[in-house]
């Protein structure tokens, strides 16, 4: 009897947090600096993908990314004088999730760097993201590939970011769930291909950034770049997927995940029952397609990055059936990816009806994944990734899979929070 | 006999090798009376296969007057009706002028072009470019004020930017879209959202260098923008130059061109020259736009579109685009189904076009009028369907008649196997 009342209440936590989830209302309204709009956020905080993590254990591209970050906000000269600042605790290390934001990859995120807002209209609440796509070329040398990678991030925060900001206000916002909808009627799954959204995006900014941009130079640089830059709508969609995610937090006896992060040596879930307490197993390895014969497995930090917020939101792996292209990193097939979209109906609580898929008769998107079912199951959520090199840089992609030992520990935890309470 | 089997799949093979090795380039964009063979100021060219007058559709009637009219040839549209019953306006159909036009195809000779050059072989072939969205534009056979101020703004204004950007571009290589756009759910004939928007990409950086006013840049590349079918006249374009060399080849029995004018489904066949083989149009069933329209209210089949399908895409790979279906109330499966039976009526594969919802299997390209004429499947066609008078009224799929393909057979008997 008491049981069967738990589980009622389950029942309608979840609802409720999915409800809140998918009633969600994404729109990308401004770009700004982190310190101006990030709550908390202080000149000398550096942020970075997933759970926390102890500066000793941080993977290479992490830790190679705070002191980036440290030299390049002017908190110190030197790469040396930068790690003892760190060391000496005087910046302070955070993950980008404690702040309502959401980083690729490495997720590197300080002072300066241009967020991109994303406001839920329903609610006025924010998610963030962080505008930075690493550079395409210089992969072969890790050297010229840094040296490059600060220059973009220089350029994004004194050109795009501001370019942005000014066309994003002059056209009073875009709809993300409307521009999510849309790629996954062409063949996105809105983690590891964005082609569609990236291009749908440009369509959308271009007139814009036209209207607004003063400089012909800059209009010029703004417009080339994104012309071809692929994946970038995926910032935008992650600072959606972050805001909606956390609509769903804090629902009293709900199993819903509301995050999932890796940084590279552990991955970690929050739990909309459990409050902010990250449950965290290592990161796996991802199996996928490295872009050079050069590289392997040994070249490659395991699974790493907040993009995972997009599988958090029922997108990305959940859906791979609408990307087909992406088995071709996976050596998968069409019947492969449909069974892996089936196999995430299995622990997830609801569907999404704005999210449909082409290829499966416009089947609604699996959304909402249940620890319990995870647990049960002992099917873990699937997460399309991308493959990041140990000294930083994207060289491979390919899908992962969240470790079933996040979902034990936080059943666990949930088990002595709510079954004392019954 | 087996000697002229041997002929026919020398032939056909050959035939394949010209379509695999064209290598469509957007080059230019210019008005009709500058580039389009034969093109005269008192010229309309519409949809084939070539139709007297008095047997015209609606679209056709309407937009052949309305371009008189917009020419600046004829006041009104009745003065114009006078002047082409006098014989005073040249009516020709788009393919014997190496051009195509979707719905009506109403072409002249301001009529801003999208020149398309096969690389390989050098020929060219026009399409006009698309007047954006609406249910009534010229190329449905619709004419007034407003269809007239866009045609002029198209000409006056769009064409010389767009032409900078194309030519500051340094070409837009066609079938390299069509390749990524197939990835991106695009049939390439009902949807080519994603073919306009990768195009838009790659133009959108030279429009910025056309010698053009911010202002008239921005009007530019807003009606660009939100243009989802700008680019599928492109495609048919590209079609047409791919098409185009592969015809005249003796015993070949593959079809270059398929088109419909509202009243004839008309097609032509590699080694039977320049001649028609035409039928009845079929009806189009497919979905209204409108609750108020119906079976009725719909011209048959129409437009020089179905130049997609000639060369293996639109209703070929129906599998790519199951958005798609949403206009025949089909399925994923039965998209598949489709494109697996235009296998059976086609002579190979193209690498160029993979569907990704089946494995990235190659699309089924060339069709063989004896396969069709065997198998009795005829070529399904994705299609717009258009009022009997003129304007858009919905969409959906159609197939060749088989009729045409019958007498496309007994031509080839009577020239062939004699020989």
């Amino acid at each position: 009897m008491v049981k069967e009342s738990l589980r009622e209440k389950i029942a309608a936590a979840n609802e409720k947090a999915l409800a809140a989830m998918l009633s969600c209302q994404p729109v990308w309204v401004d770009v700004r600096s982190a310190l101006d709009v990030l709550p908390g956020m202080t000149a000398n905080t550096v942020l970075h993908a997933g759970p926390p993590i102890a500066w000793e254990k941080m993977c290479g591209p992490q830790r190679r990314g705070v002191i980036d970050a440290v030299i390049y906000e002017g908190l110190a000269n030197t790469r040396q004088s930068a790690k003892a600042l760190v060391e000496n605790g005087e910046i302070h290390i955070a993950p980008c999730h404690d702040y309502n934001a959401v980083g690729g990859m490495a997720g590197i995120t300080s002072a300066s760097t241009p967020m991109a807002v994303v406001r839920d209209e329903a609610s006025g609440k924010e998610g963030y993201s962080q505008l930075f796509q690493g550079p395409r070329g210089q992969l072969q040398n890790r050297d010229d590939y840094n040296k490059a990678a600060i220059r973009q991030w220089r350029w994004i925060e004194t050109v795009l970011g501001p370019a942005l900001q000014a066309a994003i206000r002059a056209r009073g916002g875009l709809d993300v769930r409307n521009l999510t909808a849309k790629a996954l009627q062409m063949g996105d799954e809105c983690h590891n291909r964005n082609s569609a959204g990236s291009a749908l995006l440009f369509l959308a900014m271009t007139p814009s950034l036209i209207r607004s941009c003063p400089a012909s130079t800059v209009l010029t640089e703004c417009i080339e770049y994104l012309a071809s830059a692929d994946q970038f709508s995926l910032c935008i969609s992650m600072a959606a997927a972050k805001v909606s995610a956390n609509a769903a937090k804090g629902v009293p006896y709900s199993t819903i995940v509301t995050a999932m992060a890796r940084n590279g040596v552990e991955f970690g879930i929050k739990v909309s029952g459990l409050d902010e307490q990250w449950f965290t197993g290592p990161a796996n390895r991802i199996e996928g397609l490295y872009f050079s014969s050069e590289w392997s497995d040994k070249d490659s930090v395991p699974d790493l990055g907040d993009s995972a917020i997009m599988e958090t939101v029922g997108l990305g792996g959940h859906v791979q059936a609408a990307a087909p292209a992406l088995q071709q990193f996976v050596g998968g097939s069409m019947a492969r990816a449909i069974e892996l979209t089936e196999e995430m109906r299995q622990i997830t609580c609801g569907v999404d009806d704005a999210y449909r898929i082409p290829n499966l008769d416009f089947a609604a998107a699996p959304v909402g994944t249940d620890i319990r079912k995870v647990v049960q199951t002992g099917v873990t959520p699937v997460i399309d990734t991308a493959i990041a090199h140990k000294k930083g840089g994207v060289i491979g992609a390919g899908q992962t899979r969240a470790p079933l030992e996040c979902f034990n520990k936080a059943l666990l935890a949930y088990s002595d929070r709510y079954r004392s309470k019954q | 006999m087996s000697g002229i089997k041997a002929k026919i799949e020398e032939a056909n093979q050959k035939t394949l090798d010209i379509l695999f090795k064209g290598q469509p380039v957007l080059v230019d964009i210019r008005p009709a009376l500058d580039v389009v063979p034969g093109m005269t100021e008192n010229m309309v060219l519409h949809s084939a296969p070539p139709i007297e007058w008095e047997r015209m559709c609606g679209p056709h009637r309407h937009g052949i007057a309305g371009a008189v009219v917009w020419e600046g040839l004829a006041d009104t549209k009745d003065d114009a009706v006078t002047m082409i019953e006098r014989g005073e306006i040249m009516i020709e159909p788009c393919h014997h002028h190496d051009t195509v036009g979707a719905g009506a195809g109403i072409t002249s000779a301001t009529t801003p072009m999208l020149v398309v050059e096969n690389k390989t072989f050098g020929n060219r072939a026009y399409s006009c470019l698309s007047e954006g969205g609406g249910l009534q534009l010229i190329k449905w056979g619709s004419y007034d004020e407003k269809i007239a101020e866009n045609l002029h703004w198209q000409a006056k204004v769009l064409r010389p930017v767009l032409q900078a950007a194309v030519l500051s571009a340094g070409g837009v290589d066609i079938k390299s879209i069509i390749s990524k756009a197939v990835q991106m759910g695009d049939e390439c004939h009902n949807r080519s959202i994603a073919a306009s928007a990768i195009f838009f990409r790659e133009i959108a950086p030279h429009l910025l260098h056309a010698d053009a006013n911010r202002d008239t840049v921005l009007s530019c590349t807003e009606s660009l923008a939100v243009s989802e079918h700008f680019f599928l006249h492109a495609i048919m374009a590209a079609a047409k130059a791919m098409l185009d060399p592969a015809k005249k080849i003796s015993y070949s029995t593959v079809v270059t061109a398929m088109a419909r004018n509202g009243v004839e489904f008309g097609i032509q066949v590699g080694g039977l020259d320049d001649m028609w083989f035409t039928a009845p149009a079929n009806d189009v069933d497919g979905l209204f736009f409108r609750s108020e329209w119906g079976p009725e209210d719909a011209a048959p089949d129409l437009g020089d579109s179905c130049i997609t399908e000639t060369v293996g895409l639109g209703g070929f790979i129906q599998a790519a685009a199951p958005t798609v279906q949403q206009y025949v109330q089909g399925s994923m499966q039965q998209a598949i189904a489709n494109t697996n039976e235009m296998r059976e009526i086609c002579v190979g594969t193209n690498q160029d076009v993979q569907i990704p919802a089946m494995d990235f299997a190659g699309a089924p390209i060339g069709i063989d009028i004896r396969k069709v004429a065997q198998t009795r499947i005829a070529p399904l066609i994705d299609t717009a369907i258009t009022h009997k008078e003129h304007g858009l009224i919905g969409a959906g799929q159609v197939r060749a008649p088989l009729e045409c393909f019958d007498k496309a057979l007994k031509a080839y008997s009577s020239r062939y196997a004699a020989a």
